[in-house]
């Protein structure tokens, strides 16, 4: 026992050393392995986003190279909210926001659900409401173009026969451009949307379907009671990042109305890019874009916040 | 997880080290670039005859090529590589290479990057007056004074209409772009109209509205394109009052030439309806309105004639005729809308200055025939007239072209061109009077809130950039 226990105690400080060593090693490996990425994160990642943001306290054409840098404080940060540009696109990006998301959100949870009952052909319908999300959003704008024209386009046609004679010009207008831009981001979105749903719905137990039954529940009880609260964190997840990305809309915007007519179209990602790029006010661009990153930081830590409220995790 | 933030602060340090030693590094690269620049200012003879010293010891001491790059917007088989070629023939010693960039933000960009990066770029192009200030500005650019570019610019081009920075060339326009009329001749004859030679606004207003025809399935409308009255009228820097701290918008010509395309528009019902315009992204595919037979006419440059040619894509069996723009009163001299542009320019951190200039020498001389294939009008006083309207009108011109109405209109030696030398908030100007003019031509606002407010948000734009 004695001698047992002396073995012991020499043998512990050998073995905690050993562990010690080989955590080390480990650990280096561990770094050497994510450091291809770690650097490319810091320089192609990393620090443009510290550079923009020490940019964004400047007034820097880019033109003239760095000696031409001026540092000016404050003064971008305020001059934007005196700019009719910026609170136009502030406005339009809200009402994109507000517009697109519940619908998406909506009609993309209605399409899972029947999706997931027994349909034919099930598997082809889910392919083709994903396609969206898989094609390039210049080829869909270009042919959105073509569908929203507003003498021949066949969703001009398709109104006028029903006798409306006189169809919204869509993104001819100043009217209804944007809600032109909404509604094709919807049907853009809705795939990826229903097959997020769709994996949602393979974790609620079918017990709680099957007890309900008993209990005599119909189809839009379930629906109200089971389906959607068990959802609930997987609405959670896609409001989140469905906000953010409707405030980094640009693509569609930029092929299919250039922020007009007028500057009804304009949105924030749209801007930042006209007044970098066409105006050269690498400053007040990168202001505004940070600007925009503590609006949606704010907007997703209140939603944080906020789920305790309707979120249900099991 | 304590590791891993020690690991990571001192990972993040080094960043930002880095990053603050390229800064600083950047700084010193302009700054030499400036420096550099005030010499040649300074010193133009000395750092001349230094350039000629070296560049004869470039080639006299190995016996070798001198290499030059570069660096154009036109595809290369539009003519630069023919043109390359011959002058890699005709001239012994120098080897030449064009790199094509695309002329736009983004092509601008990587050609601007490459010019602060010290890539070698002996010779390059600048498609427009904005960023060629600031190319000169930022110093990337050789002021050709040294090579006594004033004497070729006065003997091979003119001087009126040729842009300088603080009195300098730092760069020469390569081609000329007058704007003009393109007119379907098939539809004229058809209706027993003349091809006007020269005519007022009023007379092209009355041939546009006979020239609509609705008895076919689409309306065939007159004209395709607005005519800028006030830019024809007041010329140079038509935006600004005379010391650009104020925009000329309330110049009651502005209101007036709105107001006529306006009411082509919507009263006569001659002129292309914007909504269309908008939502078939008219704006860059002009072409296809007049050579589908949409338009009767169209407001037309040098750079639409190679649609014109290509009958594989457009295919047609009349021949296109050319008018002069219409002016508000005969008699009186006007300006063309056109520019003198495609600017060379040569790097000021080149190693091979002379072989730049011999080759800068020869695009605007023998060289321009090379590029009349893609609707580039040589801007050199000397060249073949009948050469230059054969290489940009083709091998079939007979059949598509009016060619003597061509050379009448479009290769009028008289034609002033104009010459913007202001560009305060030029972009941002650029944008309100498209944002403005939008909701004008789709009936949102009348011609004078438009000019209201093109006139208030750009003083305010101007204002703000100063």
């Amino acid at each position: 026992m004695r001698h047992n226990g002396q073995m012991a105690i020499q043998s512990t400080p050998k073995t905690i050393k050993y562990k010690k060593k080989s955590k080390v090693k480990n650990d280096v490996i561990g770094y050497l392995f994510i450091t291809p990425n770690l650097l490319g994160f810091i320089f192609l990642t990393l620090i443009p986003v510290l550079f923009s943001l020490f940019v964004s306290f400047t007034e820097w054409n880019i033109f003239k190279g760095f000696k031409e840098m001026n540092f000016v404080g404050l003064k971008n940060y305020i001059s934007m909210f005196e700019d009719t540009w910026f609170k136009a696109s502030i406005k339009n990006n809200v009402i994109y926001t507000l517009g697109t998301i519940p619908v998406t959100l909506c009609a993309a949870l209605l399409t899972a659900v029947i999706l997931n009952d027994k349909v034919y052909g099930k598997n082809a319908i889910r392919t083709m409401f994903f396609m969206p999300y898989i094609s390039n959003v210049v080829a869909i704008s270009a042919i959105w173009l073509a569908l929203y024209n507003p003498s021949y386009g066949p969703i001009n046609q398709f109104l006028m026969d029903l006798g409306i004679s006189d169809p919204p010009k869509w993104i001819a207008s100043s009217k209804w451009a944007l809600p032109a831009v909404m509604i094709m981001s919807v049907w853009g979105g809705l795939g990826y949307n229903t097959v997020i749903y769709l994996a949602g719905l393979q974790g609620i137990p079918k017990e709680l379907y099957e007890s309900a039954d008993i209990d005599g529940a119909n189809w839009w009880h379930k629906l109200i009671r089971i389906t959607i609260p068990m959802l609930s964190p997987t609405t959670f997840f896609l409001l989140i990042t469905n906000i953010i990305s409707s405030f980094q809309v640009f693509g569609q915007i930029n092929i299919m109305t250039q922020g007009g007519p007028g500057t009804s179209t304009t949105v924030i990602a749209y801007y930042i890019y006209l007044s970098g790029f066409r105006y050269y006010k690498m400053g007040y661009s990168a202001s505004m874009a940070w600007f925009l990153f503590i609006a949606i930081f704010i907007v997703t830590l209140i939603q944080w916040k906020g789920q305790k409220k309707w979120v249900n995790y099991m | 997880m304590k590791g891993f933030l020690r690991y990571f602060s001192i990972i993040m340090c080094l960043a930002i080290l880095i990053g603050a030693f390229t800064a600083c590094s950047g700084n010193q690269n302009s700054s030499e670039v400036s420096q550099s620049q005030g010499q040649a200012n300074n010193q133009p003879s000395q750092n001349d005859s230094n350039q000629n010293t070296k560049d004869t010891q470039d080639s006299g001491d190995s016996n070798e090529p001198v290499k030059i790059i570069i660096w154009g917007g036109v595809p290369e088989e539009n003519g630069p590589s023919a043109l390359v070629e011959e002058f890699n023939k005709t001239h012994e010693g120098i080897v030449a290479e064009y790199v094509r960039f695309v002329n736009d933000e983004t092509g601008n960009t990587k050609l601007d990057t490459a010019l602060l990066s010290g890539e070698q770029i002996d010779v390059y192009f600048t498609y427009s007056i904005p960023i060629m200030t600031k190319r000169i500005e930022g110093g990337m650019a050789e002021d050709l004074s040294n090579f006594d570019a004033d004497t070729f610019v006065k003997e091979n081009i003119g001087e009126e209409g040729v842009f300088k920075y603080d009195n300098k060339y730092y760069s020469i326009p390569t081609a000329k772009e007058p704007y003009y009329i393109m007119l379907n001749k098939a539809i004229f004859d058809e209706l027993g109209i003349d091809i006007p030679t020269e005519w007022t606004v009023d007379e092209y207003r009355e041939i546009c509205k006979k020239l609509v025809d609705e008895s076919g399935d689409k309306k065939r409308y007159a004209i395709h394109g607005y005519l800028d009255l006030p830019r024809m009228v007041l010329g140079d820097n038509y935006w600004y009052k005379a010391d650009a701290q104020e925009s000329n918008f309330d110049d009651p010509i502005f209101a007036q030439s709105y107001q006529l395309y306006h009411d082509m528009m919507y009263e006569d019902g001659s002129a292309f309806p914007y909504t269309e315009v908008l939502a078939r992204k008219m704006e860059a595919y002009a072409q296809d309105l007049f050579l589908t037979e949409e338009v009767a006419m169209m407001l037309s440059a040098p750079w639409h004639l190679r649609y014109v040619r290509d009958t594989e894509s457009y295919p047609h069996d009349w021949v296109a005729t050319f008018a002069p723009l219409p002016v508000l009163e005969k008699g009186k001299e006007y300006y063309n809308l056109g520019t003198l542009n495609n600017w060379i320019m040569m790097n000021s951190k080149s190693e091979h200055k002379e072989a730049a200039w011999e080759f800068i020498k020869y695009w605007l001389t023998d060289g321009s025939k090379f590029l009349l294939a893609g609707g580039k009008v040589p801007v050199w006083k000397d060249v073949d007239l009948d050469e230059v309207t054969e290489g940009l009108l083709g091998d079939n011109a007979e059949a598509l072209f009016d060619v003597e109405a061509f050379k009448r209109v479009a290769l009028d030696p008289n034609l002033k061109y104009i010459l913007d030398t202001e560009t305060v908030a030029a972009p941002e100007i650029d944008q309100i009077i498209k944002e403005e003019s939008d909701k004008m031509y789709l009936g949102e606002q009348s011609v004078e809130e438009m000019v209201q407010s093109l006139k208030q948000r750009a003083d305010k734009a101007i204002k703000d950039a100063q």
